[in-house]
């Protein structure tokens, strides 16, 4: 019964919703849920450790990608800067695909808006603010 | 948290993988301890050489699994050109090549073992030895204790050399209890008991040392899923402990005192519960180095 039980609450870890700590994204500039009223001409990702960026997309809310060059994965860093070309007033949503030192995959996302520097009176849209780390497959 | 298809098959080809790891290991050093014993022997080169295919069968679909998983495309995702380019030079393919030499080794190693010439069976020995190790090294190059540092994946190389004899040792030690003497079987069994105890050791010292390095602190262990997946882990070593103890203790001694081919069976019986129990060490170790991650790391 103890082993039937043990089996059921390993299977029940599969289930369980709450977060993993894995590598992950530490900060970013623009930060999370930023709200700028002058566009940024770069785009920074510092993860908590080394990791290969094997994803990254940038799109605004009408789903436009802005196009960003993805760094060779011969080595592994923690920073990453992407040059940003002119931006319009919207919000921007980064999705980052990661394997870390470990081999693990990791993915997640950061948002933030740019103004209209003109029109920052204006109501905008709520935006998600979440920072998730949504997903980790394995390795070996 | 769903998992998705590739993310199952790469936790259950993980731990199949475990499983050779051990058959392999734990079936070399078996061949040392039943020396004299010919058939048992064949049996037991049959067993390391299954655990070659399978582990072999196992690192591949465990590649092409997450090669999938990072593509995000579907089951034809295996297949994804850019990813494979992606991830085969990094430590994922690193691993799976030296694992796939590892097994490769194990199989030739497996087959010349079987050969009459005592020169060619003195070199699989030596194939064999180094198939492990190779095997064993490459638990450096990936997993949370890579994250770690040095320190920690030397701990994680000793802990699946020491995990690898004790575990893989379970069938042909059950396969042993199947002659008819008894004293074979006890002094075999009396050998690995006194390995047992060096075993033992470096297994809760090496297991003990990356629990205090993969934790920030002690109420991560009931706080976390990852610590509650450990301590599981915790109280089925505990388990095993308590078997392999009574065994020493009770069950041995009394291979060649009172009803002999009783004590025969109940040690067989007890055996097969320990390999059970080790199979289910395995799943949750399997659980714990993919899905789930600890606090220190995030």
């Amino acid at each position: 019964m103890k082993l039937f039980n043990n089996v059921l609450v390993v299977t029940s870890l599969f289930l369980s919703a709450s977060a993993f700590a894995h590598v992950g994204l530490g900060s970013s500039m623009p930060a999370n849920g930023a709200m700028l009223s002058q566009a940024p001409t770069t785009l920074e990702l510092t993860f908590t450790a080394p990791v290969r960026l094997v994803k990254l997309t940038m799109q605004d809310d009408k789903q436009q990608s802005v196009p960003l060059t993805l760094p060779s994965s011969a080595t592994s860093q923690a920073a990453f800067s992407f040059a940003l070309p002119a931006l319009n007033a919207a919000n921007y949503t980064v999705n980052w695909m990661i394997m870390g030192d470990d081999g693990h995959k990791m993915k997640g996302n950061m948002s933030f808006m740019l103004h209209d520097s003109g029109m920052n009176t204006r109501s905008a849209p709520p935006m998600t603010m979440e920072h998730e780390t949504s997903e980790h497959t394995a390795h070996q | 948290m769903i998992l998705s298809v590739f993310e199952i098959s790469v936790l259950i080809s993980k731990w199949v993988i475990y499983l050779s790891v051990a058959a392999v290991i734990g079936g070399t050093l078996m061949q040392y301890l039943i020396k004299g014993q010919p058939n048992l022997g064949i049996s037991v080169t049959k067993y390391t050489g299954l655990g070659a295919v399978l582990g072999l069968i196992a690192v591949s679909i465990n590649y092409f699994a997450q090669v999938g998983a990072f593509a995000e495309n579907g089951l034809m995702g295996i297949f994804d050109a850019q990813m494979h380019a992606f991830l085969w030079p990094t430590q994922v393919g690193q691993t799976v090549l030296w694992r796939l030499i590892g097994f490769g080794l194990m199989l030739v190693a497996s087959g010349l073992l079987l050969h009459k010439n005592r020169y060619i069976k003195t070199f699989s020995a030596v194939l064999a030895i180094i198939s492990c190790l190779l095997i064993a090294v490459t638990f450096t190059f990936i997993g949370h204790s890579t994250e770690v540092g040095l320190l920690a994946q030397g701990l994680i190389l000793i802990h699946v050399l020491i995990i690898g004899s004790w575990i893989g040792a379970f069938y042909p030690l059950w396969k042993l209890c199947s002659t008819d003497e008894n004293i074979v079987i006890k002094n075999v069994m009396d050998t690995f008991g006194r390995l047992g105890i060096v075993i033992v050791i470096l297994v809760l010292l090496s297991g003990m040392g990356m629990v205090w390095m993969l934790f920030d602190s002690p109420t991560e262990l009931f706080s976390s899923n990852y610590g509650i997946a450990v301590t599981i882990k915790l109280c089925l070593v505990a388990i095993i402990l308590f078997i392999a103890a009574w065994h020493k203790l009770v069950l041995v001694p009394k291979l060649t005192i009172e009803n002999p081919s009783l004590a025969k069976q109940k040690l067989q019986k007890s055996i097969g519960l320990e390999a059970l129990i080790a199979v289910l060490i395995l799943a949750t170790t399997a659980v714990l180095s993919s899905v789930l991650g600890p606090m220190s790391l995030g």
